[in-house]
């Protein structure tokens, strides 16, 4: 489902991402976790179409971008939004749109993008919102919700889009520990579902409960990757041990 | 014919322009009605409103005007037109003819034809009663002496080694000047000492007059059958005794008028006006009116105009990008009022006339878009980035996240800085009185110049301008919070 080739993002001197690899096939959770810096919203950012990188390819389903200094050149507009359009993004600080209601975040792609009459909208919204508890709330306006309840919202207004996969960027760092049961509850139920998900989180208790991989990012390289097993009981790689050290004690 | 059919007739070319943006309405001038321009603000005694009725304009030359074009079987009618303008106005056809003190000088006699002389004016000098410093224009060596630019006064006092000319735009400015000591004589056609200062008590006239003109009319250049109809009119007059009638209800017949009878009292004319103030206030209400309805679609003009820069300049390619930069810079480069002399006087010399109505607010309207263009540009940068990620990320284009997501968050912001441009819009309006357009503070202007009460008009038409940006105000903060997301 989504393919990334040898992808490398540099920004003058600094390597931001340095040939990165790895599938994740239809059905499957795959979570990335690493230290901060270490890449992993960069790259969630490449593979969702809305941050250019240099060399390599994503490829979600049928779409193809390549690096800007690949010698394909860069993906045309149509291509980009091809690719946007197959993958659902799920931002740490949610992106509502502030001046309009739950209701009208969730139907205004489906509606503008996909040309849905508004009945239509409406009715797969309805279903959206109650996938995500949040059908009572269509009407009030992001600004009077908690964290929880917006990203919520958010996850709503991507899966709206019916997109063949989710990217999520940290989706619970900016929430109050309280609400972020229930929006790892709602990415759970995602995954049971058998959405196709890859997930850059620091909850390591999401990774070893839904992921089917994990991949281990350190200074712009993928250093490691395996089952969460693995990962958690024996990894490879020093480094991960270490991450994991810090992460696990808190 | 007055200023009340001008502004009426304003009005109606408001509402054109207003329905249909009408550019190039055609010439004011028909057969039937000689339209002769002229500036009617602080023009006593050639032209200018009663004070006791300041609908109606009088004035000598207001009666030679009637008189003129009963000669030649037609009536007149006034256009206002700012004295600088006059011949300008003419050679773009906006009247007939220009009659309004216009000294017979060589460099006009090349640009446009001019008519035989209907007065004979000299220079007076005048000076305060309790002043013995100047006797006579012998005495002006290093004094400040005031006098109307662009006339012939203005020319002599240029060539006069040690005088200090200060030049004023309206006549009755220099002669209270010299009675508050700001200037030390004014030097100005006898006509206009004779109404102003020969019964004012604290000045007094200094020496005899001197350098004696002729005040002629002036035709287009080519018009030669108005041409000789003018002139037959004018010996007409002149062999009836009519003009010597009409001089000497103005008090202004003087042995200089060839010599044939004695000058007549001193003017009969009372500057001072004992009308109640709310009198003027329906005149005052005409300038508001028509200061409104130009702000309003100028700003209209200027908020659309601003949004296709700013979006040319967002989302243009290689092209579009560099020429939405181009204008925007330079229209904030240059001033208003520049701007509004190339459309109204210069855009003619290409071939594009546009009524002054459509240029003014053309002008205002273009000149305000620069403004509005970089305030939606700030606006727009004001709203979180994450908001562009996210529409992107769900499939829109640029268009669309233009159009519904940044555009929409961007007006809250850019809503008291509009309102504050608006308001601003409304005052800059009064700008276009230069390309003949009677707004709030023209009809101030006038109206106070020839009462002569010019605080209390002033404080008038200061309330009439609060009254129009004040709802303004109130109306962006409502809307602010209506906007607010709740």
């Amino acid at each position: 489902m989504i393919a990334c080739l040898g992808i490398e993002k540099r920004f003058g001197e600094k390597t931001i991402l340095n040939r990165i690899g790895f599938e994740v096939p239809r059905g499957e959770v795959v979570v990335v976790i690493g230290p901060s810096g270490s890449g992993k919203s960069s790259l969630l950012k490449c593979i969702g179409g809305l941050s250019p990188f240099d060399r390599g390819l994503v490829r979600i389903g049928e779409t193809k971008i390549h690096g800007s200094l690949s010698p394909e050149g860069p993906p045309s507009a149509a291509t980009l939004r091809e690719l946007r359009l197959k993958a659902g993004m799920v931002f740490q600080q949610f992106h509502l749109f502030a001046h309009m209601t739950v209701l009208q975040n969730v139907i205004e792609a489906p509606m503008q993008v996909l040309g849905l009459t508004r009945k239509q909208a409406k009715r797969r919204a309805e279903q959206v919102l109650m996938k995500v508890s949040m059908g009572g709330l269509a009407g009030r306006y992001p600004a009077s919700l908690s964290g929880g309840e917006q990203q919520r919202v958010a996850i709503a207004r991507s899966l709206a889009m019916q997109p063949q996969c989710v990217l999520f960027d940290e989706p619970t760092s900016a929430l109050d520990p309280e609400t972020v049961g229930d929006v790892l509850g709602v990415m759970k139920e995602l995954a049971r579902e058998g959405m196709t998900m890859l997930v850059v989180t620091h909850e390591m208790s999401f990774a070893r409960e839904a992921a089917d991989r994990v991949l281990v990012l350190d200074a712009g390289a993928l250093i490691e990757t395996g089952t969460p097993e693995k990962i958690f009981r024996a990894p490879d790689h020093e480094r991960t041990r270490a991450f994991l050290k810090r992460v696990l004690n808190h | 014919m007055n200023v009340f059919h001008s502004i009426r007739r304003l009005c109606f070319r408001l509402a054109w322009a207003a329905l249909l943006l009408y550019a190039g309405t055609p010439s004011p001038v028909s057969a039937a009605a000689l339209v002769y321009g002229a500036d009617a603000e602080g023009g006593a005694p050639y032209i200018f409103p009663d004070p006791q009725n300041p609908e109606h304009l009088i004035g000598f030359e207001v009666d030679l005007a009637e008189a003129l074009a009963r000669e030649m079987g037609r009536s007149a009618r006034h256009a206002q037109t700012d004295w600088d303008s006059l011949i300008p106005s003419l050679v773009r056809g906006d009247f007939d003819i220009a009659l309004n003190g216009i000294e017979w000088t060589e460099a006009r006699e090349r640009k446009v034809a001019l008519s035989r002389p209907y007065y004979i004016y000299s220079q007076q000098l005048v000076v305060r009663a309790g002043d013995p410093s100047i006797q006579s224009f012998a005495d002006v060596s290093g004094k400040r002496v005031a006098t109307l630019k662009g006339t012939a006064a203005n020319d002599l006092l240029d060539e006069t080694p040690g005088a200090q000319p200060v030049l004023y735009e309206g006549q009755v400015e220099p002669y209270r000047d010299l009675a508050l000591g700001r200037v030390d004589a004014v030097l100005l056609d006898t006509p206009i000492a004779a109404y102003y200062a020969r019964s004012q008590p604290g000045l007094r006239y200094a020496g005899k007059p001197l350098a004696p003109g002729k005040y002629v009319i002036a035709i287009r250049k080519g018009d030669t059958a108005l041409l000789a109809g003018i002139n037959a009119a004018i010996a007409s007059l002149l062999d009836s005794g009519e003009l010597h009638r009409i001089y000497a209800r103005w008090g202004l017949w003087n042995e200089a008028q060839r010599g044939l009878e004695n000058p007549a009292q001193a003017p009969a004319v009372s500057e001072k006006s004992a009308e109640s103030l709310w009198f003027f206030l329906p005149l005052l209400a005409r300038g508001a009116w028509v200061t409104l309805v130009l702000s309003l679609i100028a700003m209209s003009l200027a908020i659309t105009l601003g949004l296709v820069l700013a979006l040319m300049r967002r989302l243009g390619g290689p092209l579009l990008r560099p020429l939405a930069v181009g204008i925007i810079e330079f229209i904030r480069g240059t001033p208003l009022l520049l701007q509004l002399y190339i459309i109204y006087y210069g855009l003619p010399g290409i071939g594009i006339r546009l009524d002054a109505f459509t240029a003014a607010v053309l002008g205002l309207g273009i000149n305000y878009a620069a403004y509005e263009t970089e305030i939606y540009r700030a606006s727009i940068d004001a709203v979180p980035h994450g908001q562009t990620d996210a529409a992107l990320s769900l499939g829109m284009t640029p268009w669309l996240l233009y159009r519904r997501i940044l555009i929409p968050q961007a007006v809250r912001t850019a809503l008291p800085p509009m309102t504050n441009d608006f308001i601003a819009l409304l005052k800059d309006s009064s700008l276009v009185s230069i390309i003949t357009i009677v707004e709030l503070t023209k009809s101030y202007n006038m109206l106070a110049v020839s009462s002569m009460r010019f605080l209390e008009l002033g404080l008038l038409t200061a309330a009439l301008y609060l009254l129009m940006s004040f709802p303004l105000s109130l109306l962006s903060s409502r809307l602010e919070r209506r906007l607010a997301p709740s």
